[in-house]
Order: structure tokens, then sequence, then C-alpha cells
């Protein structure tokens, strides 16, 4: 048992955060972090080494107080989002255009998601192998490749609601028609016309409708072919009839919308993204060897790939489970012996999400082709188990505990350490 | 030119919206794309307007970000005409709880002078 106790390295964690300001609201176990940071990755004083990827903020800054060379040291991180810094958020409360319905194409979501982030710490001499120990700073950008899509009451809301308003303006005109048959007929060539041309506009605008060609295809078509048979083909002669198919029709739509609208807003994160996403991340850290400006060091280049799938259990409370992966090359600095080879990481990381509480576990493996001869392991690995829970908005209690990765291929074959981390996300504006 | 200007607001913060509109000038669908709400949404020149309808319904959904929230929040209604810069006539409109809620209009043009 005392064994095991002098294995224990218990870091005590505190972040502040300051999201200046905050983005369409997503669950705040991601909105409040910023400990799996690019800049804090490559510096590997991390309490999460795979996270699921977010809506960025404009800027979140933070304190994390972390072990580093056996001693409690804060390290300071922040990171900006070049976009919502440029380009100020709509504040009238539009779901629509700008912030969450239309997804923008790839290009447009490397823009919106990029990150800028930088980290300091002590280094960590067994991290940063030969290099004299100084200050580390961990520089990052993240961005996302493939984003997520909204869930399906969303999307059947959105195809509701301008089907509804499509037919609500059709219904419109009726009441201002003549009662004659020369009017019906020019009103039937009209109708067919906008038809037409709303259907266009969907097709052209499936991001925006977050459907696919073929589910577009599906629920508009049949609709559009409905309407048209009914009106042309059961002959309804005179504005009143076609008043009353119309109004009834409307009512159905209107009632389907409010049922959808009941069932998205009894959820408590409707507008969560679901589905797959993927993530490219880069970092570059770097020692100041001495705390000396003469002293700077490149240390390691780190590129990696975090894929993640989110599904959405339940549909009215908040139950989502994410599966994350990691794909992970370091490139050492070989020439000041930081480490004699490069790093592959792989791992995994799955998490659910319920209402209040948060649980994780992550597993990665680290690779080198090549490892000191006094070394018998080609391989060290990092297992983390954790436990979220959120008190208020602004303030989640966070604690984890597991293996890290052994420092550097010298020590691949020493005992493996065991770390607990407890402490408290607190965001001090929202 | 006359001109036309939809306005939303949300009279919550915690609450998003989403709106769409149907307008139609003298039976012509004159904005199709049905979103965002149009703003100097060019309708003609003013002797053009001369007795011609201009039929509108706006609407409008809400959604709560955070969730569990019945019933949805109020929404303001705004609708400008205007002539360049001079503002000819503006009406403003409270919805009720409803989700969605609609807003109708119909005005007839006449020229005055």
């Amino acid at each position: 048992m005392k064994k095991i106790f002098r294995l224990l390295v218990i870091l005590l964690l505190i972040f502040y955060w300051i999201p200046v300001r905050a983005q369409l609201p997503v669950p705040n176990f991601e909105s409040l972090k910023l400990n799996s940071s690019p800049g804090f990755i490559v510096l590997e004083i991390e309490p999460d080494n795979i996270q699921r990827p977010g809506s960025p903020s404009k800027f979140i800054g933070g304190i994390l107080n972390s072990t580093i060379n056996g001693k409690l040291k804060p390290n300071v991180a922040f990171e900006i989002s070049p976009y919502h810094l440029i380009y100020q958020k709509d504040t009238s409360s539009k779901i629509l255009e700008t912030d969450f319905l239309q997804r923008t194409g790839f290009f447009k979501t490397i823009g919106k998601t990029l990150t800028i982030s930088m980290a300091t710490s002590e280094s960590d001499t067994t991290v940063f192998g030969k290099l004299k120990p100084g200050t580390g700073v961990g520089l990052g950008v993240r961005f996302i490749l493939i984003d997520g899509k909204i869930n399906k009451d969303l999307k059947a809301w959105n195809l509701t609601r301008l089907k509804l308003i499509f037919l609500e303006g059709i219904e419109a005109q009726l009441a201002n028609l003549p009662n004659d048959t020369a009017s019906i007929g020019l009103f039937y060539l009209q109708m067919e016309r906008e038809m037409k041309q709303f259907e266009s506009i969907s097709y052209h605008n499936l991001d925006y409708y977050g459907y696919s060609l073929k589910e577009m295809h599906d629920s508009l078509s049949k609709w559009k072919d409905e309407i048209m048979y009914d009106v042309a083909v059961m002959k309804i002669k005179s504005t009143k009839n076609l008043d009353k198919y119309f109004g009834a029709e409307v009512k159905k739509l209107g009632f389907e919308e409010n049922s959808l609208l009941q069932k998205i807003n009894a959820k408590k994160n409707p507008l969560a993204k679901e589905g797959f996403m993927l993530e490219f991340a880069a970092g570059q850290a770097s020692v100041f060897q001495k705390n000396e400006w003469s002293g700077m060091a490149h240390a390691k280049t780190t590129f990696w790939l975090t894929p993640s799938w989110r599904i959405n259990f339940s549909k009215t409370d908040l139950t989502l489970f994410d599966f994350m992966g990691v794909i992970r090359y370091t490139i050492n600095n070989k020439k000041d012996s930081v480490d004699i080879d490069d790093y592959f990481d792989m791992g995994v990381r799955a998490q659910v999400t319920q209402n209040k509480w948060s649980s994780s576990v992550e597993f990665i493996s680290r690779w080198a082709t090549d490892v000191p001869a006094t070394t018998k392991k080609k391989y060290t690995y990092r297992l983390a188990m954790g436990i979220d829970y959120k008190i208020s908005d602004v303030l989640t209690f966070k604690f984890s505990f597991g293996s890290n990765f052994d420092g550097n291929t010298k020590t691949y074959t020493d005992p493996k350490q065991m770390f607990v981390l407890g402490g408290l996300n607190i965001g001090l504006f929202k | 030119m006359i001109s036309l200007t939809l306005g939303i607001q949300i009279k919550e913060n915690d609450w998003v919206y989403a709106s769409a509109h149907s307008i139609y000038l003298d039976f012509q669908n004159c904005y199709p794309q049905k979103t965002p709400e149009p703003v100097d949404l060019i309708l003609n020149y003013g002797s053009m307007l001369e007795n011609q309808l201009l039929s509108m319904i706006s609407h409008v959904s809400r959604i709560k970000p955070s969730g569990g929230a019945s019933p949805a929040q109020k929404v303001n209604y705004l609708l400008s005409i205007t002539a360049g810069d001079k503002l000819i006539d503006s009406f403003e409109k409270e919805s009720g709880t409803d989700n969605p809620s609609d807003f109708k209009s119909l005005i007839k043009f006449k020229l005055l002078e």
C-alpha cells in the first residue's frame, strides 16, 4: 500500500477561464475547457489529451497549476479565434444565417473554427530531455475540417417552417384573388412556377437546410407532387375551395411545426451538433533554457487529427455519447537530444455526458521507432479516467486519475507512475 | 424608390429566433428566398405602386438554446416603408407566446399628391 502512495502524484488544478464573449450555447463542459489546447498538449502538461472539437470563443485565458519536476507550478495559456475577433457576432439573436443552421463549406469552416493558442510552463526535464531547465513555450493552432450535423428534429423543423411560409404566402394570395375560372387558371400556373422556384432554392441551399440531396428529394418532391396533384387533379374549381384546401394544409403544417418546436425546446441542449467531426491541430514547443532569451531552443513539433462521433441518446435530457480518437506525430529535436527519435501516438476516448455529469476514459499509445540500447520497450501509453460535474454555468468540478506517458524513450521501461487530478474549471465571465 | 424593411426583435437574450417571409406585390412574389428579414427591399417607384397590393406574412419560430422552456418568448415585429432615406410609415406589433407566430400585413398603396 505504501508503495502505491509513493507512486501517487497529486496535482491540484485550478482554471480561471475568461471567455470574453459567449458563442452559441454548447455544453459548458466544452466551452470552459482550455486544458486540451494545442499549446498545453505540446508542452505535455494537459489533463485531457483528447478533446471533442467545439465552437471556439473569441478569447479564453486560463491558469493551470500542475506538478512539473516534482513541484506544483502555475502555467498560463490563452487561445484566440481570429474569425471571432475580426467579425463581431450578430447580437440580434438570429439563429439562422450567421450562426447555426448554415453549414458554410470546407474552407469557411476552417476559417471560422481556427484558433491560435499559446501556453507557458516551467520546462519538464524528462519531457525535454537534455535541454537545460527553463521556461517552456507552446504555440498551437487548431481548426475543424469536418463539422457535425444538426439533429433530426431541427432538420425537420427547418424545412417544415419553410414549407409552411410558402403555403401561407399562397393562401394569402387566394384571399385577394377574384373568384373566376381565368384567375384560378393563372393562380395555378403561378403556383406551379413558384413551387419549382421553391424547390430549386431548397436544392441550391442543401447545407443551409442540413439535408443531403436524397433527403431533400424524399422530403420535398413527394410533398410538392401531392400538393400539385390535389390542386390540379381534384379539380378544385373555386377560390373558396382552394382557400379551404390551403387553410387545412397550413393548419396541418402549423401543428407539425409547433410539435417539433416543443420537442426541440424540451431538450436540454437542442442546438448541439451530432455525428462525425474531424479536427486538425499542430503545435510547437520551445524551451528558453535558464530562462534566457539567448537560450531558446526548439524542442518539438507535433501534428494531430482528432476524429469524433456524437450520439444523443435521449429525446429530452442531455445524454450525449462521444467517441473520439487521435492520430499524432511528434518530431523531436534530436540535435539537442530532446529525444533520439520521433513519436507516433494513436488513442481513443469515450465520454458520456448526462445533464450535469460527464465521465470519460482515454487511452493513447505512443511508439518510438528507435530507443536507447538500455531501454527494452519501444512504446509507452497514457490511460486516464475522469469525471466532470457542472456545479453552475460557470463552475465545473473536474477529477481525473490514471497514468501518463513516460517522459522520453530512456524512461519507457521505468515503473509506470500514477497521477490523480482534482480541481475546478471557473468561468469568470459568460 | 420605395423600399421595405422588416425587423424582428426577441425580448430575452436567452432565446433565439428564425424568421421566414412571404412578400407579394400585386400577386408577384418579390422575395422568393424568404430568409432572412429583408432590409431595404426595393418595391418600385412610388408612381408605379399606385393601387397595388402588398401582401406579407412573416413567420417567426423561437428556440431556447439552453432548452427546457415553455411558453415561448415574445417577439417584436417592425415593418418600415421608406422612400430613399425618408421614412414613409412604420408599423410595430408584439407577438403572443404561440410558437411559431405569424404577422400578416396587407397594404394598398395610394398616391396622395
